[in-house]
């Protein structure tokens, strides 16, 4: 499969990139995704501006604030490699490590993944059989394959770190022509299938900003795919709790509660983090926190596992989530 | 660091020289901006180690070291790599010798059709390199984007196992190792 032909312009600066946009153009980060789907034809930009060579985008530190930021071109694996070396930011190491395959983490970047465009069985497909089906919401035509009659598009977002980052409470700092602007992770997503991120097309993310973790945090990222080696999310849970003390028996002293892979967008589960206050986590919690998660799960039949199985699944990965956090 | 880029007209095709520093050497190659490393290794500088297979990241048939990091060459386009270190198979043996990695390959009996085997060595050299004494859970770790559709999973962890041990023995007497840097005043290569 060869790329279609485009233009490449690697920009030197943000500012550069945001002034190149403009229609028929894409930003290219890693390429892990981006490159694949033009292989497939689904995107075929004139041209790409690499966003690769502006050293603002790279980068892992702590702030002086306590906290973490990290640049939007900062590969998966640097990301890791440096988070698994500092305790406290260790947890976020390990969810990064459960994002695709070791060599994709090596190109994909932490923008790129955040920024991941939704999948749909019946859109990441080569064209001939695309155009067997016909154009679907999310091609511009007028239907949705997986769920017939639906008027709007259900491809599922499927990037990994955005239901981590959400829940340990990031920030998202955004670069446009009109200067910079800060938002919360969730407020990267529109919930709409068709066109998942809420950046303008002449925007980019510039850097993820993650607040100083409260004393005695816990984070715990559960992933559910068919090959734990490489694939996207079929569901994911999140659940970053503040605890009043070390070790078990500590109370939960706040907590959020994220759910990714299960619809058009990652989600907080504000009732879940609540129902969890004060408690101290046990397994047999997950029975009370999963009816509040499959209430915002809008699994459909369009990924590589079954709706119903996802979500049978939801309540499994809440125990595993709630078994890592009891410390 | 970025060459000039000179354009050249062929029909209506616009293509790129560009330089890339591949084992070591400086070649010069004509390329359009849609193509991607892969294809430039293979088809205009004859690097057919590394290997066409899925051709959309899954598979690491296509593994390179870029910088000394393991990337799938089919997701990276030519005029990226300009300034940056490759090393394909080909760049591992030195002065004649296979790289312990090739030669405890060849022992232990890794390879079967041999057509992942490119990629699976590329991706334990990056290992190596960072980790010289990997676990075997780290090791399989690392080799979990590269594929074996022969399935002989378990004779190429015992390969690297082995060139693990062998080079931990010969520590302090290793050979000069694969160019992990661009050369920064490179001598023009024989590139098409």
């Amino acid at each position: 499969m060869s790329l279609p032909r485009f233009t490449y312009t690697a920009a030197t600066s943000v500012e550069e990139a945001c002034s190149l946009a403009g229609s028929g153009t894409m930003f290219l980060s890693g390429g892990t995704d981006l490159l694949v789907s033009m292989k497939q034809r689904i995107h075929a930009p004139a041209r790409l501006v690499g966003l690769a060579g502006i050293p603002e985008l790279h980068g892992v530190a702590e702030t002086q604030a306590g906290g973490l930021r990290i640049g939007a071109a900062t590969t998966i694996t640097q990301l890791a490699e440096w988070a698994l070396t500092v305790p406290r930011w260790s947890a976020l190491g390990d969810a990064a490590l459960k994002t695709s395959s070791p060599l994709l983490r090596n190109t994909g970047t932490v923008g790129g993944n955040l920024c991941l465009d939704t999948r749909c069985s019946f859109y990441n497909q080569p064209a001939i059989f695309r155009a067997r089906w016909g154009a679907c919401l999310k091609l511009g035509g007028d239907v949705c394959h997986a769920v017939r009659r639906s008027t709007t598009c259900h491809a599922v977002y499927s990037g990994d770190l955005a239901g981590p980052l959400m829940a340990w409470g990031a920030t998202a700092t955004v670069a446009g022509p009109a200067g910079t602007r800060t938002l919360p992770v969730e407020h990267l997503f529109t919930g709409d299938g068709a066109r998942p991120c809420a950046l303008a097309s002449d925007e980019i993310l510039v850097r993820v900003e993650l607040p100083q973790p409260p004393p005695y945090a816990r984070f715990s990222y559960q992933k559910l795919r068919l090959r734990d080696s490489i694939d996207f999310p079929l569901m994911g849970v999140s659940l970053f709790a503040a605890f009043d003390g070390p070790g078990a028996g500590a109370r939960c002293r706040g907590c959020r509660i994220v759910l990714n892979a299960a619809g058009p967008a990652p989600v907080v589960v504000h009732e879940a983090g609540g129902l969890l206050d004060g408690a101290v986590p046990t397994e047999e919690l997950a029975a009370d926190l999963a009816p509040l998660l499959r209430a915002e799960a809008r699994a459909v039949g369009n990924t590589a596992a079954g709706a119903g199985y996802r979500i049978e699944m939801i309540e499994v990965l809440v125990r595993r989530a709630l078994r890592a956090l009891e410390g | 660091m970025h060459h000039a880029r000179r354009r050249g007209n062929r029909g209506h095709v616009t293509l790129n020289e560009i330089i890339l520093h591949v084992n070591g050497r400086a070649y010069a190659a004509r390329v359009e901006d849609h193509w991607t490393l892969l294809d430039v290794l293979r088809n205009q500088l004859g690097f057919t180690g590394a290997k066409k297979g899925c051709d959309q990241g899954s598979c690491g048939a296509c593994t390179v070291l870029l910088d000394g990091i393991a990337v799938q060459s089919c997701l990276v386009l030519a005029v990226q790599s300009q300034g940056r270190s490759i090393v394909t198979i080909e760049g591992l043996a030195r002065d004649g010798r296979l790289d312990p990695l090739q030669s405890a390959f060849h022992e232990v009996g890794a390879i079967q059709c041999g057509f992942c085997t490119p990629g699976m060595i590329l991706s334990a050299k990056a290992l190596l390199l960072r980790n010289p004494d990997p676990s075997e859970d780290q090791i399989k770790e690392a080799l979990s984007g590269n594929l074996c559709r022969c399935t002989g999973y378990v004779k190429i962890v015992q390969a690297v196992k082995m060139a693990a041990a062998e080079r931990s023995q010969a520590a302090g007497a290793a050979p000069q190792d694969v160019a992990l840097r661009a050369d920064p005043a490179p001598q023009a290569g024989s590139g098409t």
